[in-house]
């Protein structure tokens, strides 16, 4: 009886400790102060990334032969699809030129340097979908040693698709813009007005706040980042395009819902901006010794 | 690697789990889903082990998950010793059932440890969890922990060292757990 006693004792000590842990180790995560959490995470990553590319690189045919037989009818579809696609876009040619005339007026107009096209870009492959079910990164197969830095932008040839949140020296992994936690600072390019987009999660289009309701905004115009001083984003990437638009009267504002220009299902190779915002230097205020008398009178209370 | 220990053992066994994890189950997704083994590895470890083992192992499995993740740290250590310590409580409860039986407990409680980690996510606010496809994860989950729960069991009985006819008193029978 004493001994089952016991044993119950060290099970429920045993289960305690591990949760405490756990709450401690969640604690140190939270407040940022998990250096070596982190470290041991990217080493882990560092050793599995071999690992990961082999896998790869072993299913890859596997999966490919798979999609070929299971996604016939979808790839009939999604051909059909294209095709349509193709025939809007040749209609749409001489207004998307038209766009990117008033984005480039509009820049001008900003005195926003277009610095987009002058920035150096480093191509990545998407290793990788996630390991997990509820990963929300994205990884790439380049890292530190290439110039990559947490915060950089990055995207698609068809429009921003995320920004680096961790850069170790062969990885990087990076936030997709669809992300609850992912926001960015834009701008309408016609009405040059500016607000902040932010995920909703994946698949579902971004919200666009704090755009005035005086503003008015059409359904199909193009969205940019702004590049507000201090934005780890240069000004006039595109993000994707106005689908809705709905007044708030309580908040004085509209509430902008804007498409992703880049397909975030069917990424593969992607550019990082190897963008460093300008940091306005610190102001280094020289103090001169103050002889006040109240000063002297402490100093000489002390002594 | 038959004179060494439980401890070595079971260190073994995790890394080959989360090996085949990112290696090959990563890359393999029935459904969309991706099944990861340290869900089931923690069932079983709990099943053949007992609540006290159930929850070490589960422990041990966790705190692989947060190092290959980027869920917070620590929130698998939590859900994973959780699951390992219920799985080892309802086998206790009722330890003579038969290989099927088993197999079909442990689907249910694989699917029950997503379902745990998704309160653990709406506990923490993490949207990316919540939002996630969580009655389709589970469901494939449980299958995938039916069809290879015997793989399974037997890993962890390796692992434990734990004979293989005794699981009516799964206490007694780990050593070192």
């Amino acid at each position: 009886m004493a001994r089952r006693a016991g044993i119950r004792r060290r099970t429920w000590l045993r289960l305690a400790l591990l949760v405490v842990t756990a709450i401690a180790l969640l604690t140190l995560d939270a407040r940022g102060s998990g250096g070596v959490l982190d470290a041991a995470r990217g080493a882990t990553q560092e050793v599995l990334g071999p690992v990961r590319r082999f896998g790869d690189w072993v299913t890859g045919p596997i999966r490919n032969a798979w999609q070929g037989l299971v996604g016939f009818d979808e790839l009939e579809t999604e051909n059909a699809h294209l095709r349509e696609e193709l025939a809007e876009a040749h209609a749409s040619v001489l207004r998307v030129g038209e766009l990117e005339r008033d984005r480039q007026e509009l820049l001008g107009l900003l005195d926003a340097r277009d610095v987009v096209r002058a920035i150096p870009r480093v191509t990545a492959r998407v290793t990788d979908a996630p390991v997990s079910n509820f990963e929300r990164t994205i990884l790439l197969d380049r890292g530190r040693r290439d110039g990559i830095r947490e915060g950089m932008p990055v995207e698609s040839g068809d429009g921003l698709i995320g920004r680096v949140v961790e850069a170790e020296p062969s990885w990087a992994s990076v936030e997709l813009l669809t992300d609850p936690n992912f926001d960015v600072g834009v701008r309408i390019v016609r009405s040059g007005d500016g607000g902040l987009a932010s995920g909703r999660g994946p698949g579902r289009d971004l919200d666009v706040s704090y755009i005035e309701l005086e503003t008015v905004v059409i359904p199909g115009e193009t969205v940019v980042t702004s590049g507000f001083a201090g934005s780890t984003f240069p000004a006039g990437l595109l993000v994707g395009t106005v689908t809705d638009v709905e007044p708030d009267a309580v908040r004085g504002a509209q509430r902008v819902t804007v498409h992703p220009a880049a397909d975030l299902e069917r990424l593969r190779w992607v550019q990082v901006v190897l963008y460093e915002p300008d940091v306005p230097e610190p102001v280094i205020v020289d103090r001169e010794p103050t002889d006040s008398p109240a000063d002297a009178g402490a100093a000489g209370d002390q002594s | 690697m038959a004179g060494a220990g439980p401890l070595a053992r079971s260190a073994l066994v995790l890394v080959v789990a989360v090996v085949v994890h990112v290696g090959l189950l990563a890359h393999i997704t029935p459904a969309g889903v991706i099944v990861d083994p340290l869900v089931l590895l923690a069932v079983a470890g709990g099943m053949m082990g007992g609540r006290s083992t159930g929850a070490s192992f589960g422990g041990g499995c966790g705190l692989a998950s947060d190092l290959i993740l980027h869920t917070p740290f620590g929130m698998s250590l939590l859900v994973l010793t959780l699951v390992g310590y219920l799985s080892g409580a309802i086998t206790e409860q009722n330890p003579s059932v038969g290989r099927l039986a088993r197999a079909a407990i442990a689907s249910l409680l694989a699917a029950g440890g997503i379902g745990l980690f998704a309160g653990a996510g709406w506990l923490m606010d993490l949207v990316y969890v919540t939002e996630a496809p969580i009655v389709r994860i589970a469901i494939v989950t449980g299958v995938a922990s039916l069809l290879t729960n015997p793989l399974l069991e037997r890993a962890t009985r390796w692992a434990l060292i734990i004979r293989p006819r005794i699981t009516a008193k799964p206490e007694s029978t780990a050593r070192g757990g």
